[in-house]
C-alpha cells in the first residue's frame, strides 16, 4: 500500500471525497487529520457533525491522536486456527503493521502464515489469515491499509492456503 | 407633532423628564415600542437610547445606526450564521468588524462597550478601538478571529479604563507572549478577565501582578497553561473571585501541593462558579470540595473523569444550577445529580467519542431522570447514542417550563431505538407541553409529521435548527407557515426544497435569517426568491464549481444557501465563493 502524503482539504470535499471515492487517503482538514473511506464508520469523521465547537472538537481530537499514538489502550481479538477448537487473543495495538502481526502470529501457532504483502508462493503446508469485519464478512488480511483494518477486524481466523 | 386635538405625549413635559422615564426602559423590543408612539418619542427616544443590538451585522449599516443613535454606549454585533461554528461556513465568507469599528470610532467616541461574535476582528480594529474611546470599558469577543496577541497587547495598553476583558471561544494567533506587560503599573480597574481561549503559555509572573493590583477583580478564566501551583498563588492574591476558570487542573501527587490548594479554595467564599478543569485527574478534585456548597455554575465540559468521581464531586453542589459534563457521567451520575441537585435549571452534556468507538453508559435514562428529579430544569443540551419517543414524553410531562431543548443523536436518522419508530411522537409532545419553548434542536429519524406539530405548537420558538430529518417539502412548509415567533432557521441535509421556500417568501421577511445546506433547492428558485423579495439577500454559497454562477441554468442545485433580511441592501465584501442574487 503506496503511503500516499497528506493533503489538504476543505470541508465539503472531505464530503465529496467520502461519497465518491473509496480511496484510502489521508486528508487534513480544519486541522485535523481524517482518513477518507465510503465506510460508514469512518461518516463520523466529518468535521462539520456531530455539532461540536471547535475548542473542544480539537481537544477531543488531540486526545484521540494522542490516545492512538501511545497505544495506552488495549485491543484484543479471538485467533482461531481451522481444525483447533480453542482459540487464542491477541493485542492488536501491540502490533502496528502486518508483518509483526503474521510474525506473533507465527509463533502462536508455530505455522508458516502467507501475508499478501510479502507474495511468498503458496505451499500445501501453508496457511492465509483471515478476519470478520465490523458486516460480518470475511476477508483476506493484508489488502486495506493496517490502522484502517484495525478499526474493522472482529475476529482473526488462520484457515489453510489451498482452501482459498 | 399629533392627531389634531388629541392629546399629545410628547408635548406634556420636557424631553429631559422623558428621557429619565425612558431611562428605566432597558430593552430593545420596549425601546423600540416607545419609538413608535408618535414622533416626539421617537426623536427623544434616539437621542437617549444607550444600548443597540445589531442581531446581523449586514442587516443595517453601521452609518444608519449610528446616524439614528447618536449617544450609543454599548454595541453588540453578531456575525457569520451559526453553522459557522462546525465549518459549515467558508472561512472568508464576511462578518468583518472593521466597518463598524471605523464608523463607531468616527461618530461614537464615548462608547464604553462592544460585543462582538462570530466576526472578523483583526489587529488593527483591536489597535482603533484601543485609540478611539477614551473611556471603553468592555470588550467581549466570542467565537471571532483574525487577531493576534499582539491586537491585545494594544488593547491593554490603550484602554486605561477597561474593566472587562471576555475572550471566548477566539481563535487568537499567539505572536505577543508578553501581551500582559502592555496593562501599566497603574492600571488597577479590571473587574473581569477571560483568557481561556487562549492556545500559548501565558507569562504567570506579569498574571500574577495584574491579579495582585487588580482588587475589584471578580472573574478571571485562565488558560490550560497555568500550572496547578501557580492556581494556588493567584488564588490567594484574589479570595474574592466570584467566578474563576481553573487551568490545567493535573499534576502529580503531591500532598503538599493538595494541602496548599485546598486551603486556597477554602479561602475563596464569594465562588460561584468553576469552569476549565483541563486535563483533570480525580486526585485533585477533592480540593475545591469545601467551595462546591456555593457553586451554581459548574464547567466540566474538558474534565475526561469517570463517573464515579464525576458523581462524587457534582452531588456535594446541592445550589447547582448550571452543570455542563462530559457524558462520561453516565446515566447513575445523571440520577445522583437529579436527587442532589434540585435547583438545577440548565444542564448540557457533551460527548466525550463523537465517533463512537467507545461505548459510554449514558442513554435517554440520565435525560429523563434528571427531567424527572429537576423541577426548576428549562435548559437542556444532550449529546446522546439513543433515543426512545416514550423517554422524550417524559421529559415533556416532567419539565413543561423548558425554555430551549437541544437533542443531539450522534448518528443520523436514528429511529426511537425500542420501537424502530421515528421520533415524531417524542418532538411533539415536547413543543406541545412546552409552551415557553424559545430554542429546539432536532435530531434523529424524523418524518413530515413533526414539523405540523412544530408548526402549529411551537409558537415562542424563535430558533430552530433541523439535521436529516423529513420526507418532503410539507416539512418546511408546516414550519414556515407555522411557527410564529420564527426568527432563526438552520436547516442541514434535509429533503428540502423549491415549493416550501417560495410558497412562504413572506414569512422570510419576518425572520432575522434562513440557513439551509446539503437541501434541495434550485438556482432557479433563489433568482425567484432574490426576484419577488428585495428586501431580503439571498445569499448561495458554492465552494466546489468554479465559474460565474450567472451562466449556470435554474434547476442547477444550490449547495449553501443564507437569507437574510435588510435594509443595507446587497453587501460589497463578498468572496469569490458567495453570490448574492
Amino acid at each position: 500500500m503506496l503511503q500516499n502524503p497528506s493533503v489538504l482539504v476543505s470541508s465539503s470535499q472531505l464530503r465529496i471525497l467520502r461519497e465518491h471515492f473509496s480511496m484510502h487517503i489521508e486528508v487534513i482538514c480544519c486541522g485535523v487529520l481524517y482518513f477518507c473511506s465510503a465506510s460508514l464508520e469512518i461518516r463520523e469523521h466529518l468535521p462539520d457533525w456531530p455539532p461540536i465547537k471547535p475548542l473542544l472538537r480539537s481537544a477531543l481530537a488531540e486526545r484521540e491522536a494522542y490516545r492512538n499514538h501511545h497505544k495506552t489502550g488495549k485491543f484484543f481479538v479471538k485467533v482461531y486456527m481451522e481444525g483447533i477448537p480453542i482459540g487464542r487473543k491477541l493485542d492488536l495495538l501491540a502490533h502496528d503493521s502486518y508483518q509483526s502481526l503474521i510474525k506473533t502470529l507465527r509463533r502462536m501457532f508455530r505455522t508458516k502464515i502467507i501475508c499478501p504483502e510479502l507474495a511468498q508462493v503458496p505451499s500445501s503446508k501453508a496457511h492465509v489469515l483471515t478476519y470478520e469485519d465490523k458486516d460480518g464478512d470475511w476477508m483476506m488480511v493484508g489488502d486495506v491499509p493496517w490502522k484502517l483494518f484495525v478499526t474493522s477486524v472482529k475476529k482473526l481466523k488462520i484457515i489453510r492456503a489451498d482452501k482459498c | 407633532m399629533g392627531g389634531g386635538g388629541g392629546w399629545v405625549a410628547a408635548a406634556m413635559f420636557p424631553d429631559e423628564v422623558w428621557e429619565y422615564v425612558f431611562s428605566f426602559v432597558e430593552g430593545d423590543v420596549e425601546r423600540n415600542a416607545i419609538s413608535l408612539v408618535c414622533r416626539g418619542w421617537h426623536r427623544i427616544e434616539r437621542r437617549c437610547r444607550r444600548r443597540i443590538f445589531v442581531g446581523n451585522c449586514y442587516a443595517v449599516s453601521p452609518q444608519t445606526v449610528l446616524r439614528r443613535f447618536p449617544e450609543v454606549r454599548a454595541v453588540t454585533i453578531k456575525g457569520k450564521p451559526h453553522f459557522a461554528d462546525f465549518n459549515l461556513v467558508p472561512s472568508d465568507w464576511g462578518g468583518g468588524a472593521s466597518v463598524w469599528v471605523e464608523a463607531l470610532a468616527e461618530a461614537c467616541p464615548q462608547l464604553e462597550e462592544l460585543r462582538l461574535k462570530r466576526m472578523v476582528v483583526t489587529d488593527d480594529c483591536l489597535e482603533l478601538i484601543g485609540r478611539s474611546f477614551r473611556n471603553f470599558k468592555v470588550l467581549s469577543l466570542t467565537s471571532c478571529e483574525g487577531f493576534s496577541t499582539a491586537g491585545l497587547a494594544s488593547v491593554a495598553n490603550n484602554c486605561r479604563n477597561l474593566r472587562e476583558l471576555d475572550l471566548q471561544e477566539n481563535v487568537i494567533e499567539d505572536n505577543c507572549s508578553n501581551w500582559l506587560s502592555h496593562f501599566p503599573e497603574s492600571f488597577t480597574s479590571l473587574i473581569s478577565l477571560n483568557i481561556a481561549c487562549l492556545d500559548g503559555d501565558v507569562n504567570l509572573f506579569l498574571l500574577e501582578r495584574l491579579v495582585s493590583r487588580c482588587s475589584n477583580l471578580k472573574t478571571l478564566r485562565l488558560n490550560h497553561s497555568v500550572p496547578l501551583d501557580r492556581l494556588v498563588s493567584i488564588l490567594l492574591k484574589a479570595p474574592q473571585l466570584i467566578d474563576l476558570g481553573t487551568g490545567r487542573f493535573s499534576a502529580d501527587s503531591r500532598p503538599e501541593l493538595l494541602a496548599k490548594l485546598e486551603s486556597s479554595f477554602a479561602g475563596c467564599r464569594n465562588l460561584k462558579s468553576l469552569s476549565g478543569f483541563y486535563e483533570a485527574v480525580p486526585a485533585y478534585l477533592p480540593t475545591i470540595f469545601s467551595v462546591c456548597d456555593g457553586l451554581s455554575s459548574l464547567n466540566l465540559s474538558y474534565a475526561t473523569i469517570q463517573s464515579a468521581e464525576l458523581t462524587k464531586l457534582i452531588t456535594r453542589c446541592k445550589n447547582l444550577q448550571r452543570l455542563w459534563v462530559m457524558d462520561l457521567i453516565e446515566d447513575t451520575g445523571l440520577e445522583a445529580v437529579a436527587s442532589s441537585c434540585k435547583l438545577l435549571r440548565e444542564l448540557r452534556v457533551f460527548p466525550f467519542d463523537p465517533y463512537g468507538a467507545e461505548h459510554v453508559s449514558l442513554t435517554e435514562r440520565g435525560l429523563v431522570s434528571v427531567s424527572a428529579g429537576c423541577p426548576m430544569l428549562r435548559s437542556v443540551l444532550y449529546f446522546c447514542q439513543q433515543m426512545t419517543n416514550a423517554a422524550l414524553i417524559m421529559v415533556a410531562m416532567n419539565s413543561p417550563n423548558l425554555t430551549c431543548f437541544r437533542l443531539c443523536i450522534m448518528e443520523p436518522h436514528t429511529p426511537d431505538y425500542l420501537t424502530s419508530q421515528p421520533l415524531d411522537a417524542g418532538f411533539s409532545a415536547i413543543v406541545e407541553s412546552c409552551k415557553e419553548l424559545r430554542r429546539l434542536s432536532l435530531s434523529g429519524h424524523l418524518t413530515d409529521r413533526v414539523f405540523k406539530s412544530i408548526g402549529t405548537h411551537a409558537d415562542q420558538v424563535k430558533m430552530l435548527s433541523v439535521a436529516f430529518a423529513g420526507d418532503t417539502d410539507a416539512g418546511l412548509h408546516y414550519i414556515l407557515s407555522g411557527c410564529k415567533s420564527l426568527k432563526k432557521l438552520e436547516i442541514r441535509d434535509c429533503p428540502f426544497g423549491d415549493k416550501a421556500l417560495l410558497a412562504n417568501a413572506a414569512k422570510l421577511e419576518t425572520m432575522r435569517s434562513l440557513w439551509m445546506s446539503s437541501c434541495y433547492v434550485s438556482l432557479g428558485a433563489c433568482r425567484l426568491l432574490a426576484q419577488r423579495m428585495p428586501r431580503l439577500n439571498v445569499e448561495v454559497i458554492d465552494e466546489q464549481r468554479g465559474g460565474q454562477l450567472a451562466s449556470r441554468p435554474d434547476d442547477c442545485r444550490v449547495e449553501k444557501l443564507y437569507i437574510y433580511r435588510t435594509v443595507a441592501g446587497r453587501r460589497s465584501d463578498m468572496p469569490a465563493c458567495v453570490w448574492t442574487l
